[in-house]
């Protein structure tokens, strides 16, 4: 899997073990595009969630997820590879309802639900045993 | 890194970056409260929807048994999300 020439790409292990080292990718990636604070949170938090998504769901997957993360001509892209899964689309969810009371809340959802949030668009592909979820962003010179 | 300990006041410290792999030590912790007791986020830098998913747990156990968490000290950030997730209203915010 190759992102465009700009992007930063990783393997990681399939595992939630992993994501220090993600998060420290991210950091890099953050870093190097100068983005804001807010930004930045909202990218490390959605890069978690998706990755934490198919470590989940895609039990009987290869043992490593790639991810690439790049910024052009302002947009701000997340791409996730997963290898040798079934398809399984982990975008198309039923949406939580936060203003529910105590005692119905369940904490399943949430993690889709702030990437639905943060980000502006969340696409899911799988072709032939891999599967490829983008989380898009356009971002103003305030975010940067 | 990320770090949990009770302090000596009974309030607990949360403490770094907590994404999910640091869950089961917080469901440790957590698990163990039986009275209201404070959380204090002032070094909590980050925290995902598995981390929440805990709180939340614990805030249903406890508000069951005539109980709570008080969280207190959130950064920006981390007080955007609980608005987001709604826990703004489930959970007392100082």
């Amino acid at each position: 899997m190759c992102a465009g020439v700009s992007a930063m790409q990783r393997a990681f292990g399939r595992s939630l073990n992993s994501l220090g080292e993600i998060l420290k990718f991210v950091d890099v990636f953050v870093e190097r595009e100068g983005l804001s604070g807010k930004l930045a949170f909202a990218t490390r938090l959605v890069v978690e969630e998706l990755f934490a998504n198919l470590v989940r769901h895609n039990e009987g997957g290869e043992d490593r997820v790639e991810i690439s993360l790049d910024v052009d001509a302002g947009l701000l892209t997340l791409k996730l590879w997963d290898f040798s899964v079934e398809p399984f689309d982990i975008v198309d969810r039923e949406p939580v309802d936060v203003g529910r009371p105590l005692g119905e809340r369940t904490a399943g959802g949430l993690g889709l639900h702030f990437v639905k949030s943060f980000f502006d668009d969340l696409t899911y592909e799988c072709s032939d045993g891999v599967m490829c979820v983008t989380a898009t962003k356009r971002i103003g010179r305030s975010n940067v | 890194m990320f770090d949990i300990k009770l302090a000596a006041d009974g309030r607990v410290l949360l403490s770094g970056r907590l994404d999910a792999s640091h869950v089961k030590s917080v469901r440790t912790v957590l698990s163990a409260i039986t009275q209201s007791c404070t959380l204090d986020f002032s070094e909590l830098e980050y925290i995902s929807s598995l981390g929440l998913g805990v709180l939340l747990e614990a805030q249903k156990r406890l508000t069951e048994a005539g109980h709570g968490l008080v969280i207190t000290n959130l950064s920006v950030h981390i007080a955007d999300l609980f608005k987001l997730a709604g826990f703004d209203l489930i959970f007392e915010i100082r």
